[in-house]
């Protein structure tokens, strides 16, 4: 039998179903992996194992007797720590002034996951806020800087930070992150593993933090495509609760769409990228092209950045006001993140509903501009991870490019990132494929269709490997 | 006064603002960091969205719905 650690979810799934493995005995490995190997990424914030050991009692106490839930029945996995958990649980969302505040009840997703049978193992660390006020550095949360498991000097990204390093080095099956503007792709990408980023209305976002309510997602991070598509079922539906949320039904259809598949480029995508993630990029571009039509297309010149911005700058000043007004922004831990959020005050409500106005000229136009195509194609990070010291580059401070980030989330796209290659100091890169509103099944599919044809998803941080 | 003139006028005059309501929590190397961060938002986030003519007919992409519980 395959040790469990690394296997994809269908995998896992199998074992627990056929009685191969139990759901104490996976939890059990995957509790101990998140104390001895956590906190050598700065990936976990709180270790639940009390919960986790009681719900996979219950697991296996249903599968024993017949009923067995799904896919992901009796399978640990963590959750950012800006979802709301019951029991005496901490949500600090990743900021020291919340070190000990906990909620009365699960947030919509737990509860989702709960309902599927997951079980939950740990809190994981994010950037304090979610990233919202400004950090230039990866030294901005209460639990320190999150590491790549590929490499102890270098940074894990953020904002989804725990959530990805933890896939990564098999400490959890799969984790839950959000995104308001790269904060699943982005540390997809710097951690290789898989992100997505559903559609802007698929998973109810009740009883989480709000950065920003019109761009705010919540999303899988997996060790495969297939594994994100699996774990976005369970958390997709309608909520009364989270009046974004659509009525559309998703259900992850796994099976290739038997045509081939059409994919574009847009034209100037790769302006502002790094060399060593442009040659993945283009290398990855020329493997699909063996398998699907590439095509390059054009959009009309835009200021995508700046509109998306706009609106994060202005909605997460509103947000996070009472933060900023009572001083105790002074709390945080990156010493930017004490002043920035204050010049975030200065968005006049005029230039707010400017940039929201333009939102809808980019939505019908980018409808347009992706009509008959399955996914659109771009790196996930315009750069490969950096080291834990450094400033990163970043389009949401005005320095850096990430025009397909800009894009998307304005406009609340899905999106999955998967690993695309490696650099030369042996740090992952990442390929994104974007998609039409609600057609999480076609990225899904073309970034399945790149899964079978690489093998980059398959490698593992030797770190993460010792005693398996 | 050119556009640069103006430009750089508003961001005074938002920091100066700022300056007031927040000042006395913020030491001089902060106040340093919120004349670079007010000025990027200005400079390189508000001005070019400013810069795209809009239609009349161009409506903000808002999600809304009336609020009508159910008795």
């Amino acid at each position: 039998m395959a040790h469990p650690v690394f296997l994809p979810l269908r995998a896992l799934g199998e074992l627990l179903h056929s009685r191969q493995v139990s759901p104490v005995e996976l939890t059990t490995t995957f509790l101990d992996r998140l104390e001895a190997l956590g906190p050598r990424y700065n990936a976990v914030v709180t270790l639940t194992r009390d919960l986790a050991l009681a719900q996979a009692r219950e697991a296996e106490a249903d599968i024993l007797a017949g009923r067995y839930a799904g896919p992901l029945h009796g399978i640990p996995y963590g959750a950012k720590d800006l979802l709301a958990t019951a029991g005496g649980i901490p949500t600090t969302w990743g900021a020291a002034p919340f070190r000990d505040r906990c909620f009365d009840a699960d947030a919509a997703v737990i509860r989702r996951l709960r309902a599927a049978g997951a079980i939950l193992a740990a809190k994981l660390a994010m950037v304090e806020l979610a990233g919202g006020m400004g950090y230039r550095q990866p030294d901005a949360s209460l639990t320190g800087p999150g590491i790549t498991p590929w490499d102890p000097t270098r940074w894990s990204g953020g904002s989804s930070s725990g959530s990805a390093s933890a896939v990564c080095a098999g400490l959890v099956p799969f984790a839950i992150g959000s995104e308001t503007w790269g904060s699943i792709l982005g540390p997809a990408n710097h951690c290789g593993v898989a992100g997505l980023r559903p559609t802007f209305g698929r998973v109810s976002r009740q009883g989480a933090m709000v950065l920003s309510w019109s761009l705010d997602k919540i999303g899988p991070l997996c060790l495969t495509a297939d594994d994100c598509g699996l774990v976005l079922e369970a958390i997709a539906g309608p909520d009364a609760a989270d009046p974004s949320t659509t009525d559309r039904p998703f259900r992850y259809q796994p099976e290739p769409p038997g045509r081939r598949l059409r994919l574009g480029v847009i034209t100037g995508v790769l302006e502002g990228t790094e060399a060593e993630t442009r040659r993945n990029f283009e290398t990855a571009v020329r493997t699909l092209a063996e398998a699907a039509t590439v095509e390059e297309i054009a959009i009309p010149p835009l200021p995508y950045e700046e509109i998306t911005r706009t609106i994060l700058f202005g909605e997460m000043g509103s947000a996070f006001e009472d933060l900023i007004e009572s001083g105790q922004i002074a709390g945080l831990t990156a010493p930017e993140d004490r002043y920035t959020p204050y010049s975030r005050m200065a968005v006049l409500a005029k230039d707010y509903i400017r940039a929201l106005r333009l939102r809808g000229v980019v939505a019908a136009q980018m409808e347009e501009a992706m009509r008959g195509f399955d996914a659109l194609l771009g790196p996930s990070r315009p750069f490969p991870s950096t080291k834990l010291g450094e400033e990163f580059p970043s389009a949401i401070r005005g320095v850096g490019k990430d025009l397909m980030g800009a894009i998307g989330n304005l406009v609340g796209l899905p999106a999955i990132s998967v690993p695309d290659g490696f650099t030369e100091q042996g740090v992952p890169t990442g390929m994104q494929f974007m998609g039409r509103p609600y057609e999480e099944n076609a990225v899904i599919a073309a970034a399945s269709l790149y899964q079978t044809l690489t093998d980059w998803h398959l490698r593992r941080p030797p770190d993460a490997l010792a005693g398996l | 006064m050119d556009q640069e003139q103006e430009v750089q006028a508003e961001c005074e005059a938002l920091l100066a603002l700022l300056t007031r309501r927040y000042g006395d929590r913020l030491t001089p190397e902060m106040l340093d960091g919120l004349r670079g961060s007010v000025e990027a938002v200005v400079k390189r986030t508000i001005m070019p969205v400013r810069s795209v003519p809009l239609a009349n007919g161009d409506a903000p992409l808002l999600g809304f719905a009336p609020c009508r519980k159910e008795g």
